[in-house]
């Protein structure tokens, strides 16, 4: 299990929170997704077959890249 | 309009929720990634979501269901909007179906529900319509339900949505006038074609005008040696029959005959043509279609006649009288409708007109008459005795008795005083009330009971069904069995052309089942508004058919069997120099502070035995245990034996005896000590509704199983079981348990009632074959149970039961009687027994039927359950 904790600028309003959980929440091996509006602050637990890069790919396609 | 979408299309869809630009972007992905749509593209600003359909195989319906589905997956929603359109014509499920397919191939239409294929029972055959504002109009869905055959009275497409009731009710008025007119035509014309062409067949004719009149044919008749016998001044020759030949004054009386019956035809029989029409081209075969052909076929023969293509007797008046008399059975047909549809007009009558409302003016408060539409919410009205309420309101000043009767069910006049709440359509009966609106339009309690009832009366039977299954059925065969006597007859029997069409005419004349039709929605229609009118609303039919079949009633305990507040029962003194009355007059002095529901209980038992109540001081609420505080000088402490081991007051053994026999009872007990002595023993307990111990009674000799099911302890519950005749108990139940006793008891054969009146008892509401809420209760429990007894008097699930089996036999009488004329005249009329005169009575019978059927529902309405 890897976690990771990043911030994500582009996080604006809740619904922002509720995109991105519920985008990584499609990537097959992501465990859990927690974000936070007004921190912009999201973490997330992930095994194999998932990765980093692959859930900074889904980030910068929804539009919201994460800042590391 | 085609079922799939042929080219892209491009929509507009109002899009809310919107917060920021990543929320456009967000919703722009969601809508790409839907199959069928091609592109899509979304504007923050005006919170507009374009949107390129590209589908070839959704129907729009659906493929505009998944856009909105995934949008409010999204975290988003859609402004759609709705609208309730008024249908006419609407018969049977088929046309249901095809009503709805029509609707929803149309793009934009979102969801199309037919609230209540009540189209059947007739009452309010309306649909309800969500749909994308700007994508699709009134007006396109108006045009779709007429090119599906059906109609939607104009005044109801102009109308706004709150006057549709208006526009239904003129529509429904206008529907009776135009059916009586036409009854009224048919009947004018019909008649004197009849007796015409009778006079001619029996000979009367030619005796008082001369030989010219003589009956134009009767050899192949087996009515001839009778007409003959009639007939002494004209015998028939053999020429006349063989060549057909008409004499010039026969055909004058033919032309004559032709003349009478165009009107009828051309006027009272259009509506079967243009609905028969309509049925065949949508591949249905309904009662249109029997009385078109039947009549079709008579009135064409004639006419070919007429012309010398064929010869032989004319059927002019056979024609014009199925549809004469057919109309009578249909003026009555809606006619029943709108009788039946009365238990909806007094409701909506009990609301008055105009309202007095106060308005401010300056320094002084004017008095002005208005329309209870322009009552807006905080307006103060005032109400005069004898005045009914104009709305749902707070008293805010004056006190008065007011009837609630026809709301609550409850005969005893409610008195009111400042803060009460007084519902609309009420009775005041004696002073003056001014009272705040707080509840206007269609959220008043009586608009809710409104809205119940339509939905009752609109929702569909199973039996209802079954009649629809049979006449489905029953239409085809039909037209087979005419087909084989046509066929029959003129081949085995080797009768002439004529005497095989008819005999197939009075085939299909007979089995027009419009008395089948009616069967089920009239007598449904009279027990639901025997119900109401008891205070029994049912919201379904299914429910009233269902309840009659009850073998187990759950009841809940609190608010259902009880009252739910609690009621101080045993007043025991138990020192030698203390009173019943100053036990309780010390008590309740002290406890007079406490907003604790023990405490307003002993402070209303106080008050009616008119006891008066000294000022207490230094109040000290010993949480869990009671309190104390000093009552003229004295300290007084209630609570339970807790209370009294930290004040050292002493317990004797038979006090303490006396209070666990209390607790056995079911009852809340406590002590009462002054002055650290135990002065005496105060019980209290939820009481049994008055009517509860006939109510169990009633249920119990109808062979209902009745248990009480509640989350309160056990002996609580025994004790009010006990009280009220309940044999069985189950108790200690959680809320979400209510529902899984239900389930458990049908697994076991069950069909159960459940009767209850919180949002706990709801979900169990919803689970039992027929749930019953108490009207007195939640809203949440009225809209998950099937039926609302009024008033909360549960004597009324017995009534329910009986008023259940009475309308289902009522149903069960109409069905056969319907069945009964058909099945016995089809093998007559195949036979050809009638012959001659076999189609009039075969209308006349089945104007008959249809007339027992209404007549037997409305004399049920007579009836006492």
């Amino acid at each position: 299990m890897e976690t990771k904790t990043f911030v994500v600028p582009n996080i604006s309003c809740e619904h922002c929170v509720r995109s991105i959980k519920n985008e990584l929440a499609e990537v097959a091996g992501v465990q859990s997704v927690e974000a936070n509006e007004n921190t912009k602050v999201v973490q997330v637990n992930w095994t194999a077959p998932a990765n980093w890069d692959q859930i900074k790919a889904t980030l910068a396609e929804i539009d919201y890249p994460p800042q590391e | 309009m085609s079922a799939t979408l042929t080219h892209p299309i491009t929509l507009e869809l109002p899009v809310t929720g919107m917060t920021c630009v990543n929320c456009a972007n967000t919703i722009e992905r969601t809508l790409k990634k839907t199959p069928g749509v091609s592109g899509a593209a979304v504007n923050y600003a005006s919170e507009r979501a374009q949107v390129v359909f590209d589908s070839h195989q959704a129907q729009p319906a659906d493929l505009m269901n998944t856009v909105v589905a995934r949008i409010r997956k999204a975290g988003y929603d859609v402004a759609l909007a709705h609208t309730n359109l008024p249908v006419l014509g609407l018969q049977n499920a088929a046309g249901a179906n095809r009503l709805e397919m029509a609707l929803k191939n149309l793009i934009g239409v979102t969801g199309v529900t037919l609230a209540g294929e009540g189209a059947l029972a007739g009452v309010a055959s309306r649909i309800s319509v969500d749909y994308v504002p700007g994508a699709v109009g009134i007006a396109e869905m108006v045009a779709a339900v007429r090119a599906a055959g059906f109609d939607v009275p104009a005044a109801a497409v102009n109308a706004s949505r709150e006057a549709a009731g208006d526009a239904e009710q003129m529509a429904r008025t206008a529907e009776i006038q135009d059916r009586k007119r036409r009854m009224l035509v048919g009947l004018a014309f019909a008649l004197p074609t009849f007796v015409l062409s009778m006079s001619r067949d029996f000979g009367l004719l030619a005796r008082v005008l001369g030989s010219g009149f003589a009956p134009m044919t009767a050899a192949p008749m087996t009515a001839a040696p009778m007409t003959a016998a009639l007939t002494t001044a004209a015998p028939m020759t053999a020429d006349m029959m063989a060549m057909g030949h008409i004499s010039p004054e026969n055909n004058v009386i033919n032309w004559v005959l032709l003349a009478l019956t165009l009107p009828v035809m051309l006027y009272t029989a259009q509506p079967y043509f243009v609905h028969g029409y309509k049925a065949i081209r949508n591949g249905a075969a309904n009662m249109d279609v029997l009385v078109a052909l039947g009549s079709g076929v008579a009135f064409v023969y004639s006419l070919l006649i007429l012309l010398g293509v064929f010869s032989g007797h004319v059927y002019f008046e056979t024609a014009a009288m199925i549809v004469a008399l057919i109309s009578i059975g249909k003026y009555l047909e809606v006619r029943a409708k709108g009788s039946a549809s009365e238990a909806i007009k007094r409701l909506m009558g009990l609301t008055p007109k105009t309202a007095r409302v106060l308005r401010r003016s300056g320094e002084t408060w004017v008095e002005a008459e208005v329309p209870v539409e322009q009552i807006g919410i905080g307006d103060v009205i005032l109400v005069k005795p004898g005045e009914r309420v104009a709305t749902d309101g707070i008293v805010v000043e004056g006190r008065s008795a007011v009837d609630e009767s026809m709301i609550t069910g409850e005969s005893m006049p409610v008195d009111k005083k400042p803060g009460d709440a007084v519902i609309g359509a009420t009775m005041n009966k004696e002073g003056l009330l001014k009272f705040e609106a707080n509840k206007i339009g269609k959220d008043t309690a009586l608009a809710q009971i409104i809205r119940l009832v339509e939905q009752a009366q609109g929702s569909k039977a199973p039996i209802q069904a079954l009649a629809d299954k049979v006449s489905a059925v029953f239409v085809p065969a039909v037209l087979l069995i005419a087909l084989l006597t046509f066929a029959g007859w003129l081949l085995i029997g080797r009768v002439p052309f004529e005497v095989a069409l008819i005999n197939a005419i009075s085939v299909l004349v007979i089995a027009c089942p419009c008395a089948l039709g009616l069967a089920t929605p009239t007598a449904i229609m009279v027990g639901m508004g025997k119900g109401a009118e008891m205070g029994i609303l049912f919201k379904n039919s299914t429910a009233l058919e269902k309840a009659a079949e009850i073998t187990t009633a759950l009841l809940d305990k609190t608010g259902t069997v009880t009252r739910g507040e609690l009621k101080v029962t045993d007043v025991i003194p138990v020192a030698e120099a203390s009173s019943e009355i100053e036990v309780l007059r010390l008590a309740a002095s002290a406890e007079k502070g406490s907003e604790h529901p023990l405490a307003r209980a002993m402070v209303q038992a106080a008050e009616a035995r008119g006891i008066a109540l000294s000022a207490l001081q230094r109040l000290l609420a010993v949480p869990g245990k009671g309190l104390t505080a000093y009552v003229d000088g004295r300290q007084v402490s209630v609570g339970n034996v807790a209370l009294m081991r930290q004040q050292a007051v002493p317990l004797t053994e038979a006090a303490s005896q006396q209070l666990s026999d209390l607790q056995a009872q079911g009852k809340t007990a406590m002590f009462v000590a002054v002055d650290n002595q135990l002065a005496g023993i105060i019980a209290m307990s939820d009481t049994i509704k008055d009517g509860a111990v006939d109510a169990i009674r009633s249920l119990t000799e109808r062979g209902v199983r009745t248990i009480m099911l509640t989350g309160d302890n056990a002996r609580s519950a025994q004790a009010i079981a006990q009280q009220a005749g309940v044999s069985e108990v189950i108790a200690d139940v959680l809320p979400g348990q209510k529902a899984e006793k239900v389930a458990a008891l049908q697994q076991a054969g069950q069909v159960v009632a459940m009767v209850g009146d919180g949002i706990n008892d709801a979900p169990a509401l919803a689970q039992a074959d027929v749930g019953m809420a108490i009207g007195t209760g939640t809203d949440v429990a009225m809209e998950a149970a099937d039926v609302t007894l009024m008033g909360g008097d549960i004597r009324n699930v017995a009534r329910a039961i009986a008023l259940s089996k009475f309308t289902v036999r009522g149903i069960k009488q109409n069905l056969f009687w319907a069945f009964f004329y058909n099945v016995i005249l089809i093998p007559v009329a195949i036979a050809g027994v009638f012959q001659q005169f076999g189609p009039i009575l075969a209308a006349g019978a089945m104007a008959f039927s249809s007339l027992f059927v209404v007549t037997n529902s409305l004399a049920l309405r007579r009836k006492k359950v």
